[in-house]
């Protein structure tokens, strides 16, 4: 069927309409309301409630980006790299540290040296300042009390390969993404990369499982379907706060410590709003922030002791790990290439 | 023998020319002798494709009944399946499958029948019908005049009882019409088929059949049977 | 005639406008690439398939092959079933089963994990072996009920392409099955081997689903590699084989889509009337045999139990009304934006769909190659899509455009533009040309004509493409979560977040809301096109 010459303008017309419409609002004039942009990979469910304090209390507006867990952190990190160009946002918030030291090695962060940052520990700040880290999730054992006797329960990653376990019935998360990533690159930096490279071909050998997410492990683990497993302490919580017959474990309290991830902001490079960013960068890492992500459950190691803020808890957990990993982040973060290029070797077949 | 028995058949007000629920097909009764002609005329939308679709078994009547040979073929929501009835049917258009060739489609409705037969009756009707040489194309490789005598080919290759067209030679040029009527009488008598022939052209008409019938407002208003032998 | 005005090619403009939106991602993607390649050649092994590649490539060619034709073997019983019954309750029919097309494979997937632990429970309670999800039987179950309503869509899709006339003549000769195996399959097989090709190609590049139930997959392979270096051309250059793969996959699907959107017959030969799009008469019920009525059957039943698992699931999760009203409240600005978007991509996607069906509709002339350009992007990974916009938009003059909402309708179009161009290419070559000689000879005002004659002669192709881009647009993530502007989010990003939470209620509450959404939006479009067409009087 032929489309007429007047058709065609008429319908040129039209096909203009849809796309005329959403611009309308970027072509009034500004609104006098200041806005800060951010971009966050923590759990929206989290970080919301914590934005939205901030907008009450500054009258700046909060534009936020979440990221989704189906994208495997690929997500904000690449379209914040893709827009380095032009960046559209002013503030990175982060669950981990991995990628910010990532966009900070791609040039995409600028420096700077919050107030906030001064009552935290020296290792959680950059050198240059170009991000800072907070609060902390720790990578704890999470074992089911009605298969597991707490007595007789795993107390490190070794036992991940102990025969006594079944290994059907012990689960980790893919450790090509995520938290768990960050692990095997921390495991990495204190064993060597040939020990810590063995250890995953041993749980790939013994066909431990490999799982979607840590939120799925803890729902295995919960259900029963697993007898224990490796996950982060806000899905740990999570487990324990619905009545599960769970219980946590800190790994490796006799060797190296646990480790404990920590989250990150970072302000962006070339933002459009840099004035607001670094407002909302000193109001992430205030200790009332900290202390409202600690009781809301999104992390559960505080940054701060009873002497610099004390009303910073510990949330859901009884007692901390006594003993930590303290290898530097940026060592941890030097190790992820490798670790991601034998892991992939190793699970992708 | 073709029997119908106060046939009638309404469509929905939504049909194809926004009637109201008004008789596509309007009682209609008459019995069609072994071998005749009957001719049937009337303007558009009198019922007369309907009427032929009803005997060919693609619809199903509201009341009344169609026997063949004192078999009930069709009642209010049953039919006899259209293929054994041993009805042919011309379209106004070919109706050629374009995925099958010319003898490919001539040949889809002898089916059941053993090889060898089917092979010579396959050779007997494209020769009568001047098609053997073209036995290998497809339907966009004939004309228009080669695509109507496949359809005819093909409707008369099973040997039917009673052959039913549909105006069959609208559009088609004087000569081309002589011709193709010609070879429809022809083919029609050799296979000793009964024949329903629709047109809007009286005088096409009386060439086919002195047996003459016409619908209007879906009723059949037939002139007495001419001649004890048929046409 | 001397004294016509010679018009420009205009109608190829659109073409070349559909080309470069379809095929633009894919070149800058292709110029990253290359650009990389010379500053770092040794990246050039990585479109060579390692051993360990070759095996995931095998993983998911033989996942993507058996998903598609399982898929398309038990849809086309389900979707002959449909088809041959009364039209009335087949309009109806064939909508419901589209109605889980939007529903994210992702959510498909915890569904039936859902539902395999409440089986599982009743098995071991029995003493037998529970069953398992996991690796490739379960992602192929999974994948199989994900892609099944859109598998009864093509079919139906493909079977309406049969001139009823054909099928008449052919039950005059030969009883039911052989018209159907030798005169309605033959016909309707272009779109059905088209469809084939799509879902091995929705199949290919899904990892979501492949992820979840841990089978290593060649889409996870390459995910894995972006979030470990974090460069788009290192990522789409491992994807080449499975591009190349999915490109001569497409070369398949377009000549089926070429057959059936261009023109056919030649004045007096080929199949029948070109108006028989039009012809309400139902296809006469002819008799099958009982084996085949037993194999239609159990197709359906296996339609109906994808519906019913998915539903019944959510709702269980959900819980209760009062939890469903508040998930729908706390979601409310996510769903009026979602709805808003879904909209305007699926108009956007009409009209460009439009113009250019026509023009590549108009001749025989038109090469494979324009069809192969044009549904290019059904092969690319939808984050790779993403990348691209950003690449090519966020940059002056266009700023302003990114910065704006409709970035997410822009790459709504990119991905699924290809979809409607097939469908209104069908439905233009379907309808007869002299109706709208006719309406221009008796009719000088062109809106008039638009509106009264060409609009209702194009409206099945309209509804049918609408529906689609709505509902793959309701449901698209890895676009989306790269160029949704700040301070905006849909259901579907929701939908996730709210996933990893574990906040199941919620996730089967929006789970539901979006199937409630796709549902209205047809009955809205279907009553409201009943309507128009009952005041005009019009078939």
């Amino acid at each position: 069927m032929k489309i007429q010459w007047t058709e065609f303008r008429i319908l040129t017309v039209m096909l203009l309409l849809p796309l005329l419409l959403p611009l309308l609002p970027a072509c009034t004039p500004q609104a006098e309301k200041p806005v800060v942009v951010i971009y966050v990979s923590v759990d929206q469910v989290y970080a919301e409630p914590i934005l939205k304090r901030f907008e009450e209390q500054t009258g700046i507006r909060v534009l936020a980006v979440y990221d989704v867990e189906a994208s495997k952190t690929t997500g904000l990190v690449n379209r914040l790299i893709a827009e380095q160009g032009q960046p559209q946002a002013d503030v990175f918030w982060s669950g981990e540290f991995v990628q910010t030291l990532l966009l900070q090695q791609e040039g995409v962060l600028t420096p700077y040296a919050s107030p906030e940052s001064t009552s935290l520990p020296d290792h959680l700040v950059d050198p240059n300042h170009y991000w800072t880290a907070f609060g902390g999730r720790a990578r704890v054992i999470l074992i089911n009390t009605d298969r597991i006797l707490l007595s007789e329960a795993p107390r490190g990653l070794a036992d991940f390969l102990d025969p006594r376990w079944q290994p059907e019935r012990i689960g980790l998360a893919n450790p090509l993404f995520g938290t768990t990533c960050t692990h095997a690159a921390a495991l990495y930096a204190i064993q060597g990369p040939a020990v810590a490279r063995q250890f995953f071909a041993d749980l790939a050998g013994r066909g431990v499982r490999i799982l979607d997410g840590n939120s799925v492990v803890r729902d295995m683990v919960a259900a029963g379907q697993l007898d224990f497993g490796l996950t982060d302490t806000d899905d740990a919580c999570g487990a324990l706060a619905n009545g599960a017959p769970v219980a946590i474990i800190y790994p490796d309290q006799d060797s190296t410590g646990t480790l404990v991830i920590p989250n990150t902001v970072a302000l962006i490079a070339g933002g459009p709003h840099p004035q607001e960013g670094r407002l909302l960068i000193d109001y992430l890492l205030s200790p009332s922030v900290e202390a409202a992500l600690i009781s809301s459950g999104w992390f559960q190691i505080p940054t701060r002791t009873e002497a610099t803020a004390p009303a910073v808890g510990t949330g859901c957990l009884d007692s901390l790990p006594q003993r930590m990993i303290t290898v530097p982040l940026a060592d941890i973060y030097h190790q992820l290439e490798a670790a991601k290029s034998d892991l992939t070797e190793i699970y992708l077949r | 023998m073709l029997l119908l028995d106060n046939v009638s058949k309404c469509y929905e007000p939504s049909a194809a020319r926004a009637m109201d629920a008004a008789r596509a097909v309007d009682t209609v009764s008459f019995s069609l002798p072994d071998q005749t002609c009957l001719v049937i005329s009337g303007h558009s939308g009198s019922g007369k494709t309907t009427l032929l679709r009803l005997i060919a078994g693609l619809e199903v009547p509201d009341t009344g009944r169609i026997l063949f040979n004192d078999r009930i073929a069709s009642t209010p929501g049953w039919v006899l399946p259209p293929h054994q009835r041993q009805v042919g049917f011309l379209f106004q258009t070919p109706v050629l499958w374009p995925h099958l060739s010319v003898y490919q489609n001539i040949s889809f409705g002898l089916g059941d029948w053993d090889r060898r037969t089917a092979r010579q009756r396959m050779d007997e009707i494209l020769e009568q019908t001047k098609l053997t040489a073209l036995a290998g194309r497809h339907p966009h490789q004939l004309s228009g005049g080669e695509a109507r005598r496949v359809s005819l080919a093909r409707a008369l290759a099973p040997k039917p009882a009673c052959l039913l067209l549909d105006e069959p030679l609208t559009h088609l040029d004087p000569d081309l019409k002589a011709e193709m009527l010609t070879l429809i009488l022809e083919t029609t008598r050799s296979v000793g088929a009964s024949l329903i022939y629709v047109t809007h052209d009286a005088t096409e008409g009386q060439l086919v059949s002195n047996w003459t019938g016409c619908m209007s407002h879906g009723r059949l208003t037939l002139q007495p049977f001419p001649d004890p032998r048929p046409a | 005639m001397p004294g016509q005005p010679r018009r420009p090619g205009f109608q190829f403009l659109w073409v070349l406008a559909a080309i470069v939106i379809c095929v633009g991602p894919v070149a800058l993607l292709l110029l990253a690439a290359l650009r990389g390649v010379i500053q770092h050649p040794d990246w050039l092994l990585l479109v060579w398939p390692s051993e360990r590649r070759a095996r995931l490539l095998w993983n998911s060619l033989s996942l993507s092959g058996s998903v598609a034709v399982v898929g398309m073997l038990t849809g086309l019983p389900a979707g002959l079933a449909i088809w041959r019954l009364p039209t009335r309750i087949k309009r109806v029919l064939q909508w419901l089963v589209l109605i889980f097309v939007p529903l994210p494979p992702y959510i498909h997937a915890l569904v039936w994990l859902a539902a395999a632990q409440g089986i599982n429970t009743v098995l071991l309670s029995l003493g037998l072996p529970p069953i398992s999800l996991q690796g490739w039987g379960g992602t192929f179950w999974i994948q199989w009920m994900a892609l099944l309503p859109l598998a009864v869509g093509i079919t139906l899709l493909a079977l309406q392409t049969v001139d009823p006339a054909t099928i008449e003549v052919g039950q005059l000769l030969a009883p039911g099955f052989s018209v159907l195996g030798r005169i309605v399959l033959p016909s309707s097989a272009p779109l059905l081997l088209s469809g084939t090709g799509f879902l091995f190609l929705l199949t290919l590049i899904d990892h979501s689903v492949p992820g979840l139930l841990g089978l290593n997959t060649y889409a996870l392979d390459i995910f894995a590699e972006f979030s470990a270096t974090n460069q788009p051309a290192r990522a789409f250059l491992l994807a080449v084989p499975g591009l190349v793969v999915s490109l001569l996959v497409l070369l398949g699907v377009q000549s089926g889509i070429r057959r059936i959107a261009q023109p056919g017959a030649q004045p007096g030969a080929g199949s029948g009337s070109q108006s028989g799009n039009w012809s309400r008469r139902s296809i006469l019920h002819f008799p099958l045999p009982g084996w085949f009525l037993v194999l239609e059957q159990l197709a359906v039943a296996l339609v109906t139990l994808q519906i019913i698992v998915p539903l019944a699931t959510l709702v269980g999760e959900v819980g209760s009304v009062d939890r469903f009203k508040q998930s729908l409240f706390a979601a409310r600005s996510e769903i009026n934006y979602t709805l808003w978007l879904s909209l305007a991509a699926a108009l956007l996607c009409l009209i460009l769909g439009w113009l250019t069906g026509s023009g590549l509709s108009q001749s025989r002339r038109q090469s494979a190659v324009v069809w192969w350009l044009v549904t290019l992007p059904l092969a690319v990974p939808a984050p790779l899509i993403g990348i691209a916009l950003i690449m090519a938009i966020n940059h002056p003059p266009w700023s302003l455009v990114y910065a704006s909402a409709a970035m997410p309708v822009l790459a709504a179009v990119s991905r699924f533009l290809p979809f409607a161009t097939i469908l209104m290419a069908a439905q233009i070559n379907r309808t007869d040309p002299l109706l709208l000689d006719a309406a221009q000879i008796a009719c000088a005002n062109p809106i008039r004509r638009l509106v009264k004659i060409q609009l209702p002669l194009l409206a099945p192709g309209f509804l049918a493409a609408a529906i689609l881009i709505f509902s793959l647009t309701l449901s698209e993530l890895g676009a989306t979560l790269l160029v949704i502007p700040p301070g905006r989010a849909t259901l579907t990003l929701r939908i996730y977040n709210y996933l990893h939470y574990g906040a199941s209620a919620e996730v089967a509450g929006l789970g539901l809301m979006l199937v409630g959404v796709l549902v209205l939006a047809f009955l809205l479009l279907v009553l409201g096109y009943s309507l128009w067409l009952r005041l005009r009087r019009v078939e």
